[in-house]
């Protein structure tokens, strides 16, 4: 009876066995056996161990690639469409008369000018003339002023004011419509006869 | 009504309207009237406020524009634009361009209910009418106000508070009446007309509260100049004395002129376009660009003496900026032939407008005056009201002006209002030529001080202030002497309308509130069938009385849209039903015409045509 029962239960584990990989193999879609195949694998060979582990590690998602913003090129769109410097910068003056291209210039200068007072309100960044003399105190911000010159030791440093800087204190660019091609630095123009 | 917090007053201009506020809960020795900001369209996508809203829609086709590019703070998926985009842009799509709204509502040539505008759409393009077009931009004022102002406070909304709003003096009853009716439209209940000249020199009048006594004299007979960008309007106003206090009277109203800064720019820009580009021709687009390098051309010269020339450019269109751009001086000597010489010449006080039409000036569909020469048109209004002030019975008065005061854009030009003071001045010193021992006349005298662009809507305001109690008030009433026509029993020459003679219904100088009643002439009218009334206006006759009948009526006496009557079926009445005339000029400012049965019980409002001309 033991020996039968011994063999009984071999035989159920069998067909148990069977029935699971028929299962496995069923529900994996056929990867049962590569399953197999790395469990195998992986038991005996540490090199591949190691490449199969990051794998097995949570899959963060890339991010999906998104829509380049059109904000860098509001300024240029007002530009454009105030003052034409996209079509100035883009043309070829080469053969152009100097005197064309200065009254030209003047124009579009008013009116980039103009655009410009419009949206943004600038200041210098330091106040004062050129070539007065300035302190820079400890602690200053590197971005907004730059050292040039026999720069040695620590601030305070005494120089001139070779350029007094811009900087934005206020700015009024307009968001586009919705649904707007951002893209789109000047619209063709069609006029209809 | 209880007294609202805000006292508004609204220029609706032919090509530019303002509102202008004075806030009541301020003490008022420092209640001084404020241009309100307005947020408009400025580019597809863009609001920004301006003190001024161009009067300008564009009605662009499904799909034109981006989609919401048109939306407001107020106001989602807009499908028109009010304002300074649609200036700008709209000039380059005349066909979807409305403009001169206010010229079109006054003038008697078209249906001012019927969409005719814009005038060079196609037939089965977006159209709306005159009258529609002005409520757009009363609506686009109320909604910018409860926008920006009353935030949600119901008591603040601009349909809450007093509101003036301005006319042209020359404006006629009809004109009123529409004017009216598209206020009411846009939801503007509280209402009061007042006449732009006058609101001009109430705006004068404000900026001198403390000394403007002594700035006039009794005897002073002003002459109110308003040219607009589209139109001239004309004003007399009286400085007389009564108990001690001086008072004021506007005595003249001048005829609707359309001659403005606009037609200046214009004609500056075309002589620019036959120097920049002789022989040949400049594109629309083009042309817009030269026509605002023209104008600040124009004002630099006119503002610095000193200037000899300025530059005007006009950039390439398509990509290439720089190769085909076009530029040229304009001289200041040219400028000054074309525009002092031009439009201001020195001129006789007997000169009259030309008739004939001129070349450059006319536009199918507005009757623009033919004879660009400002000062001929005031030459004529003033000769004309001189004749007929002089005629009044209180004798000894002046009868020419001997001060005036400009309104306008078109006079912050120094070298334009020089001219008219100076041509103003040799009327007076021609008209009382230099005796022995007498000292010669004195001459013109301009009052300064208000904003050019801005006075007649802050003027409208004061006069919100004024109207509570709070400063001198002009007299005037109304500034017409209105009459029906009676048909003569002469025979009538076949194909001429029969000859009539002018029954006054309404004397000159009605003030709001008054009425006049004609019981003596009677006219039988059959019910249920229209009848219509000739009708006609005199700016010029002063003491016509209601039922006086001039017979020879044409010097003075200009004809009007005809007005007309349909009388409902009622109980008691007969086929025929004897009626007589009342007149009344409502507290809004309006004239209203009647008839009324013998016994007073029954009464049906004559109806002003303001649909077109036979």
């Amino acid at each position: 009876m033991n020996q039968d029962f011994w063999l009984g239960a071999a035989a159920g584990a069998a067909i148990l066995a069977i029935l699971v990989g028929a299962l496995l193999f069923l529900a994996g879609g056929g990867r049962t056996g590569l399953g197999l195949q790395v469990l195998g694998r992986t038991l005996r060979d540490r090199q591949f161990a190691d490449k199969v582990r990051p794998m097995l590690a949570t899959v963060i998602e890339s991010p999906k690639p998104v829509k380049p913003s059109g904000a860098p090129l509001r300024m240029l769109l007002i530009l454009q469409r105030e003052g034409r410097l996209l079509d100035f910068l883009m043309e070829d003056i080469s053969g152009a008369p100097d005197a064309q291209v200065g009254f030209g210039v003047r124009e579009m200068h008013r009116k980039c000018q103009d655009a410009i007072k419009k949206v943004i309100d600038l200041e210098p960044v330091l106040p004062g003339n050129e070539n007065d003399t300035v302190t820079v105190n400890a602690g200053f911000d590197p971005s907004a002023v730059r050292l040039t010159g026999n720069v040695a030791g620590s601030p305070p440093f005494k120089g001139a004011l070779i350029h007094p800087g811009w900087r934005v204190r206020a700015m009024r660019i307009a968001a586009p419509p919705e649904g707007a091609d951002e893209m789109v630095l000047a619209p063709a123009e069609v006029e209809i006869p | 009504m209880p007294a609202s917090r805000f006292v508004v007053g609204i220029d609706l201009g032919t090509t530019n309207t303002a509102l202008a506020y004075v806030d009541t809960s301020v003490p008022v020795d420092r209640a001084r009237p404020e241009a309100l900001g307005i947020p408009q369209v400025v580019n597809p996508g863009e609001v920004a406020e301006r003190p001024l809203l161009p009067s300008f829609l564009y009605l662009p086709g499904p799909g034109e524009v981006p989609a919401g590019s048109l939306n407001l703070p107020w106001s989602e998926n807009l499908d028109y634009a009010a304002g300074e985009f649609a200036r700008n842009f709209g000039g380059q799509v005349p066909t979807r361009l409305v403009a001169s709204a206010k010229s079109w509502l006054c003038h008697p040539g078209v249906d001012r209910k019927a969409n005719v505008l814009p005038w060079k759409a196609h037939d089965d393009a977006r159209k709306i009418s005159p009258l529609e077009a002005s409520i757009r931009y009363l609506r686009h004022l109320a909604d910018a106000w409860n926008h920006v102002m009353a935030k949600g406070v119901p008591a603040n909304r601009l349909e809450e508070q007093e509101i003036v709003l301005t006319v042209p003096a020359s404006f006629d009853a009809a004109a009123r009446e529409l004017t009216v009716e598209a206020a009411r439209a846009a939801g503007l209940e509280h209402l009061t007309l007042l006449e732009e000249p006058q609101a001009a020199f109430y705006a004068w009048l404000d900026a001198h509260r403390d000394d403007w006594r002594e700035l006039v004299q009794v005897g002073d007979l002003i002459l109110v100049v308003d040219v607009g960008g589209g139109t001239t309007d004309l004003t007399l106003i009286e400085v007389g004395q009564e108990s001690g206090n001086l008072v004021l009277t506007r005595v003249a109203v001048g005829d609707h002129l359309l001659l403005g800064g606009d037609n200046m720019d214009l004609a500056l820009a075309h002589t620019a376009a036959q120097q920049i580009k002789p022989g040949g021709r400049l594109d629309a687009g083009q042309m817009l660009q030269l026509g605002y390098a023209c104008r600040a051309a124009k004002e630099s010269l006119l503002a610095d003496a000193k200037l000899t020339s300025a530059a005007v450019t006009v950039l390439g269109r398509g990509r290439s900026v720089i190769a085909s751009s076009l530029k040229t001086d304009l001289k200041r000597d040219d400028v000054e032939k074309l525009l002092v010489d031009g439009f201001f010449p020195p001129v006789p006080l007997e000169a009259k407008p030309q008739q004939s039409m001129a070349a450059g000036l006319t536009e199918i569909g507005l009757p623009y005056v033919s004879d660009p020469g400002v000062t001929r048109h005031l030459a004529h209004f003033v000769k004309r009201q001189s004749e007929a002030l002089g005629e009044r019975e209180t004798a000894g008065k002046r009868t020419l002006p001997n001060a005036v005061l400009f309104n306008g854009g078109v006079f912050k030009a120094e070298a334009l209002r020089k001219r008219v003071v100076e041509v103003m001045s040799s009327w007076v010193k021609d008209a009382e030529p230099p005796k022995k021992g007498k000292k010669s006349p004195q001459g013109v005298r301009s009052l300064e001080g208000t904003n050019l662009d801005l006075a007649v809507a802050r003027g409208a305001a004061y006069y919100g202030l004024v109207r509570r109690g709070n400063g001198v008030r002009i007299r005037g009433g109304t500034a017409r002497a209105y009459y029906v026509g009676i048909e003569t029993s002469l025979p009538a020459i076949p194909g001429a309308a029969p000859p009539i003679k002018a029954l006054c219904v309404a004397p000159f100088g009605m003030e709001e509130g008054t009425e006049t009643d004609l019981p003596k002439q009677e006219f039988g009218l059959i019910v249920g069938e229209p009848v219509q009334f000739r009708f006609l206006g005199s700016t010029l006759r002063r003491n016509d009385t209601a039922g006086t009948l001039v017979e020879e009526w044409e010097e003075q006496i200009e004809e009007l849209q005809p007005i007309s009557v349909t009388l409902a079926e009622k109980q008691g009445l007969g086929r025929t039903v004897p009626v007589h005339l009342h007149a009344r000029v409502t507290e809004v400012g309006q004239l209203e015409l009647s008839c009324i049965t013998r016994d007073a019980k029954h009464r049906w409002k004559l109806e002003f045509n303001v649909r077109e001309r036979d």
